[in-house]
């Protein structure tokens, strides 16, 4: 089994037909990417994760491509563009359209930390060792509160 | 039916899936005899990537014109110290 993530592609769909185009799977590059992108360095130099950017983080680390349409109904293209881009185009979204392309790649990077700790039971269940442990650090799941948090799951989660 | 064309272009990208393997700073295709050759220079690469299949070469239209050329990498020498690259392509994507 390869131990190097492909660049794999999954389709969401969201509200009124719209559908985002969302990498299966973070590797390590994109991951820490991601993390170095909500992070932000305290007053003694240590560096922990912004709350305010963990959403966007999020929603940026993951989104390929999507169909949304500006007011003349052109394809607003974020494929292939540096994250800057990309991350000034889902700024530019109305908050309820931001907060739900959030959720919907929130609950595919929950899917995908739920399906890589069945795919490490599964091996260690044919290797006959005892049962895992869950991975420390998952936040995925409701998003009340604002507390800050550095996640230390294999994927990229937000609890804001 | 041209015997040989060329095309020439600034930035463009040899992808790998969504990943760019490579982000090129100028290329020129040929076609001669059939084959379509690209010379590259490159501004950045991935090392890793760049040896992973399929990979396909993206430029976008000259300007005012949208959408990209798109052609799939059949094989590709990448010049030490990954400055520039040699590619024979397949037919062009629609």
């Amino acid at each position: 089994m390869s131990r190097f993530v492909p660049p794999a592609v999954k389709t969401l769909t969201i509200s009124h037909g719209d559908t985002l185009t969302v990498k299966q799977r973070l590797n390590t590059g994109e991951q820490r990417a991601a993390f170095a992108r909500m992070s932000m360095a305290t007053a003694n130099g240590d560096l922990k994760v912004n709350p305010l950017e963990m959403g966007i983080g999020l929603v940026v680390a993951y989104l390929v491509d999507w169909s949304l349409v500006d007011d003349h109904g052109r394809l607003v293209v974020i494929r292939d563009q540096p994250p800057e881009v990309v991350q000034a185009a889902v700024d530019a979204l109305d908050p309820e359209s931001f907060a739900e392309i959030k959720a919907a790649i929130q609950a595919h990077d929950a899917g995908v930390l739920e399906a890589r700790e069945q795919e490490k039971n599964d091996q260690d269940g044919a290797n006959g060792s005892s049962v895992i442990s869950p991975s420390p650090g998952s936040v995925t799941g409701d998003t009340s509160g604002s507390s800050s948090s550095t996640p230390t799951s294999t994927t990229c989660s937000s609890r804001n | 039916m041209f015997q040989s064309l060329t095309l020439h272009g600034g930035t463009a990208s040899l992808l790998w899936g969504y990943r760019t393997a490579a982000a090129l700073r100028s290329w020129r295709i040929a076609k001669h005899d059939g084959k379509w050759l690209l010379t590259a220079t490159i501004a950045r690469a991935d090392a890793f990537q760049l040896r992973q299949r399929p990979l396909l070469f993206t430029a976008p239209h000259e300007k005012g014109r949208d959408g990209w050329w798109a052609w799939g990498v059949e094989s590709i020498e990448v010049g030490p110290p990954y400055t520039s690259l040699r590619a024979t392509l397949g037919p062009p994507e629609q």
